[in-house]
């Protein structure tokens, strides 16, 4: 990994990072002690459960409180001064003897005006020995800054859904040759959802008029996606925007019509954001990345 | 190779023959035409078949259907079976894609016994899961609601092309698939949507084999496999890399298909007429 032997600082967790490391397993004892911790001794996690074989059901949360067991065992913690807003789903269960891995993304990375720090957010995707998805969560963290710098333009191209980033891409559309003549018939306003936040473009005529997160007119449309899905476009290993609309990743309100108006469009402003994202890459290659220690 | 138009089912048709030897009749997908088979056409001639590849009605240089665009994909099935009759076919081997395939799923459901085999490529006996609606396919119906149709053609094409196929193919196939009567790729889907043979696939009286590329969004390949498993004898194969369009993705098709074709035609041996 880039980071310096201490570990990781806020600069080291790119967006579009991945992070994966060894298996754990939830033996009974563990269960055990997280019930007489938690309190949650019911029959269901300490008796039986719902399995042929009677094994007992892990706790959600344990499986949640080890992903950042998990995590400081990478040595990504020592530089996390705290975790923030923790979101998880509990998608299917997870019994006393699996083995779970853990797959964390890096998904937005933004630093803090007094500069010493940056705010990380990251996906989390919890599958079992049989590869089968039990647990997807996002969690972000306030990591320690290596340098207490003032590096908001070179970092926007993955810094979405900033204004910084925001502005680059509005740059780059303007000049994007496909997405001027995909609008150059168009008046409305372009939004992008990035799971609760959107980024509006005010687009006329091939021209970005204006862009941020409030416009006079509201948005003609919004077609918005989690941030893992973003990543993944954005970061990936190609403008893939099509295939994940037809998996459904992507979601859109407001103008239906208008949306669908704006194909082409939407695939060239991908195309730039890709093109933002990796111009703006500070080290770490777009595809995944194993860590392990 | 012979051009010609045929009135078949009340409609001035185009079909391209080529060879000599067993009949193959290839049915191309939805709103697209025989050009879909150019590849494969000569090369599976040269391989000792006479290979048939009509226009559908409303497709191509074929005339639309005397009713307007086709919806019912029996109504497609119907009319092969009178292009098979036009062109005295004995026996022949139906190769279809997509919807192409499921009127070739349907023909061996109705006249099975009259053919040598059917290979079914991106399609399914019927599913519970369509992914697309009736409703929202009749919006599309109407020009006026069904914005950006072509782009969404072109990049809906490049998304379900298989990893493997190499870009500028995939940018040929895409720019090809512009080339379409929104109305009647539209009404194609309708039919598609609303086909399902399931209830009779178990009494299918020829050999059939699927195949489906693992990269095709338009279908579960879970539904091909169950579609395999209802047909007495049906062959499953899943192509790695490939997605919804196999003749026009694959480099070799025309010697894979006579490869499965052989297959089918040498397991018929020894079945009762």
């Amino acid at each position: 990994m880039n980071a310096t032997d201490d570990g990781p600082h806020f600069e080291d967790f790119e967006v579009g990072r991945v992070f994966t490391g060894t298996a754990r397993t939830f033996s009974a004892d563990v269960v055990a002690a997280f019930a007489e911790i938690s309190g949650d001794r019911a029959a269901l996690h300490t008796e039986y459960g719902r399995t042929r074989d009677g094994r007992p059901m892990v706790h959600g949360p344990l499986a949640l409180a080890a992903f950042f067991g998990w995590h400081h065992d990478l040595g990504l913690s020592a530089h996390v001064e705290a975790a923030f807003g923790t979101h998880w789903d509990f998608v299917a269960p997870i019994h006393v003897g699996d083995a779970v891995t853990y797959e964390m993304t890096v998904t937005r990375a933004r630093r803090t005006t007094g500069l010493r720090s940056g705010v990380v957010g990251r996906h989390v995707t919890v599958r079992n020995q049989h590869g089968t998805v039990v647990q997807e969560g996002r969690t972000a963290a306030l990591v320690t800054a290596r340098h207490a710098v003032d590096d908001t333009e070179t970092r926007a191209g993955r810094a979405f859904p900033t204004a910084a980033w925001a502005r680059a891409l509005a740059e780059r559309l303007e000049r994007s040759a496909t997405f001027t003549s995909a609008t150059a018939e168009w008046d409305g306003t372009i939004g992008l959802g990035f799971g609760n936040d959107t980024v509006l473009f005010r687009v006329y005529r091939g021209r970005v008029l204006e862009c941020g997160t409030r416009t006079p007119h509201p948005p003609t449309f919004v077609v918005g996606a989690s941030d893992l899905t973003w990543t993944r476009l954005i970061t990936g290993p190609g403008n893939d925007f099509t295939r994940r609309v037809m998996c459904d990743e992507f979601s859109v309100s407001g103008s239906a019509y208008e949306y669908l108006r704006s194909t082409a469009a939407l695939v060239a402003l991908v195309d730039e954001a890709r093109a933002l994202a990796h111009a703006g890459a500070v080290g770490a290659p777009a595809e995944t990345v194993g860590e392990a220690r | 190779m012979r051009a010609e138009y045929l009135d078949v089912g009340g409609t001035r048709s185009f079909v391209l023959d080529d060879g000599e030897g067993p009949a193959v009749l290839c049915l191309h997908t939805a709103g697209q035409n025989g050009v879909q088979w150019r590849d494969t056409q000569s090369e599976l001639a040269a391989l000792g078949y006479r290979v048939v590849v009509p226009d559908l009605p409303g497709h191509g240089r074929s005339e639309p259907a005397p009713g307007g665009a086709v919806s019912d994909l029996g109504a497609y099935a119907v009319w092969c079976e009178e292009l098979v009759d036009v062109l005295h076919l004995e026996r022949p081997f139906v190769v279809g894609c997509s919807i192409g395939g499921a009127i070739a799923l349907q023909l061996a459901a109705r006249r099975g016994e009259c053919l040598a085999g059917v290979v079914a490529m991106a399609a399914h006996g019927g599913t519970d899961t369509p992914g697309l609606s009736v409703r929202g396919l009749r919006r599309e119906l109407v020009d006026a609601a069904a914005p950006s149709r072509s782009d969404r053609t072109y990049y809906g094409t490049r998304a379900v092309v298989g990893r493997r196929v190499p870009a500028e193919r995939a940018e040929l196939i895409a720019r090809m698939h512009r080339r379409e009567d929104p109305q009647v790729s539209t009404s194609d889907l309708i039919g598609w949507v609303n086909h399902d043979v399931r209830d009779v696939l178990p009494t299918i009286a020829c050999r059939v084999h699927l195949v489906a590329g693992e990269d095709d969004l338009w279908l579960d390949v879970a539904d091909v496999r169950r579609t395999a498993e209802a047909i007495p004898d049906a062959r499953c194969t899943v192509l790695d890399g490939v997605g919804h369009y196999p003749m026009e993705e694959l480099e070799q098709f025309a010697a894979a298909l006579h490869e499965w074709l052989d297959d089918l035609g040498s397991r018929c041996t020894g079945r009762k007429p």
